[in-house]
């Protein structure tokens, strides 16, 4: 197994500090925010070089309500940005040795499809519409990926933060209706809690085509500090074989979690999470 | 322990059918939604009488935006959230209920007003908005106490609220109000995901501890999700809970707004509550 943090947990802290934190408590490699303008290429290569490091994934960012990012708009302009930004993500993903791209089909916090819907029925049409506008995007972005040799992973998330893919079901049959070779799957512990039935359950049924994990306890803070079941985690991890990345995303205790990653009043637990983390990971690891 | 469910699942059903679902499949009583105008207390009581259930607690409906916000930075608009208090409190003592459920600041508003930008003022302005809502509170209470009836403080999950989402919150701010009339209630779908042990949680809140509500893990039936319902009966023996047990199983469908009104899951409704009440009876005899 591979251990990694996902850098947008630590807002704007700079990339230095962040590879010092990953050597000093032994993870293997970095996961980046997919805001490829905000980095520069030579420097991401230099920190991987220097730290022993590796860039095991980039999580594609896709706010809302800007329309920039929403692979599942109902208007193709933004359709067509978005494929756009998951282009430039995939070329920065070739720059810096990332392997694949996490890939949330409609915008993360947009709860709703786009419109106001007279009935309940109106409102499942469109639903369904944005699931389709999704696996278009999706297609075309996938046969980019493909030629450059990057794998896209479907995230599914929470019925808070999305009304199209929340559970390991709906992100298989998302990802089989892609139908591309470079679309794979891609599951969270802390979405997984309040979505599956049974999150170890919902890993063996990804199993091969599952590329990338996010880590955070069922209320979103360090391993250990919430009630999820990381030794069945883990053991149905090694039963399917899974060798890729777990991308710990561990927060501070405050409901918001983009408030909560910049918040000065808790860098302090910055450290001491991921070394928490790696450290209590790897005890499950060895027991199973 | 005594089975209800709260009747904000069925949207618009006819009181009349509701009251022959909980019986036929051996409810004790309900939970009926805060809306004083919708509901003649004559016809609750008449039903009462007919199926022989009682109505346990009345829930208050306070759902941005309405203008029920106890936490409101306008005086004016929390007056009126006060006014609608008082009102669920008479509704309750017109059908013999004996508590209102009441959360603190709007479900739904996830920021204080204002959404303010740097980390010292969101800061304040949660310490403010935490201020107002004690003191609403403390007014709706000193009516209440008059009444007779009890007010139960619920904390709901990070997505629904910023203010009050944990249990130590909840009691913080119980404490702080200060009047005999005031207390807790907890909710097992919420506490899934802000709790530490959501047991553990029950027994923090001991004798405080006056109503709850039940779903499992993703909002569903009992049984549907991964929620340890043997450690929640036993902690709640283990307090002498002798409030009710309130189901609100929902449909497989993000939203719980919209999940409550989509008819083709009306169907679900005769099946999940008989299943609600066989599983959590059977934890309940297993426990002694």
């Amino acid at each position: 197994m591979k251990y990694s943090i996902s850098n947008w947990i630590y807002g704007g802290e700079p990339l230095r500090e962040t590879f010092e934190r990953l050597k000093r408590y032994s993870y293997d490699g970095v996961e980046l925010m997919g805001e490829p303008r905000l980095y520069r290429v030579a420097e991401v290569r230099g920190l991987c070089r220097e730290f022993g490091l590796q860039v095991l994934s980039i999580a594609g960012i896709y706010p809302w309500p800007t329309e920039e990012r929403d692979l599942a708009n109902p208007d193709p302009q933004v359709r067509e940005r978005a494929v756009k930004y998951l282009r430039e993500c995939v070329d920065f993903a070739v720059d810096v040795g990332a392997p694949l791209i996490i890939v949330i089909p409609s915008a993360v916090a947009k709860t709703s499809p786009v419109g106001h819907f007279e009935s309940e029925d109106e409102w499942v049409a469109a639903a369904k519409r944005e699931w389709n506008y999704a696996l278009e995007s999706v297609k075309t972005a996938a046969a980019y990926a493909e030629q450059e040799g990057i794998l896209l992973a479907v995230e599914p998330i929470n019925r808070y933060e999305t009304f199209l893919i929340n559970n390991v079901d709906q992100g298989l049959r998302f990802v089989s209706e892609v139908g591309s070779r470079a679309v794979k799957l891609h599951l969270d512990t802390f979405h997984m809690n309040i979505e599956e039935k049974d999150p170890a359950e919902a890993i063996r049924k990804a199993g091969e085509l599952l590329v990338n994990v996010h880590i955070a306890d069922s209320n979103r803070q360090a391993v250990g500090y919430g009630h999820t079941d990381f030794e069945a985690i883990m053991r149905v991890l090694k039963e399917i074989g899974y060798e890729r990345a777990l991308a710990l995303e561990p927060l501070p205790p405050v409901p918001d979690p983009y408030i909560a990653a910049r918040l000065k009043r808790y860098q302090h637990l910055r450290d001491l999470y991921a070394e928490e983390c790696i450290a209590r990971l790897r005890q499950y690891e060895k027991e199973v | 322990m005594k089975y209800s469910i709260s009747n904000w699942i069925y949207a618009d059903e006819p009181l009349h059918a509701t009251f022959q679902r909980l019986q036929k499949y051996g409810y004790d009583g309900l939970e009926l939604v805060g809306e004083p105008q919708k509901y003649g207390p004559e016809e609750v009581n008449q039903l009462c009488r007919e199926f022989d259930l009682q109505v346990f607690s009345v829930l208050g409906w306070s759902i941005w935006p309405l203008e029920r916000d106890l936490a409101h930075p306008d005086p004016q608009k929390r007056q009126k959230a006060l006014n609608y208090a008082t009102e669920c409190v008479d509704l309750a003592v017109a059908v013999g209920a004996s508590l209102v459920v009441v959360i603190p600041a709007s479900a739904g508003r996830t920021s204080p007003i204002g959404q303010p930008d740097s980390e010292k003022a969101w800061k304040e302005a949660v310490a403010r908005e935490w201020g107002y809502a004690v003191e609403s509170v403390w007014k709706a209470a000193t009516y209440a106490e008059q009444k007779g009836v009890l007010l139960a403080i619920e904390p709901i999950n990070r997505y629904e609220s910023f203010l009050v989402n944990s249990t130590a919150q909840g009691l913080r701010f119980v404490q702080e109000v200060n009047s005999p009339v005031v207390r807790l209630h907890l909710d097992t779908f919420h506490m899934n995901i802000e709790e530490r042990d959501p047991a553990g949680a029950i027994r923090e809140a001991g004798s405080l501890l006056v109503n709850m509500h039940v779903s499992d893990s993703q909002r569903g039936p009992v049984g549907h999700g991964h929620t340890d319902f043997a450690a929640i009966m036993k902690a709640l023996k283990e307090i002498g809970y002798q409030g009710a047990l309130t189901m609100e199983p929902l449909p497989p469908e993000p939203n719980a707004l919209l999940a409550v009104r989509i008819e083709g899951y009306e169907p679900l409704r005769d099946a999940y509550a008989e299943e609600c009440i066989t599983r959590l009876r059977a934890y309940e005899k297993a426990v002694g």
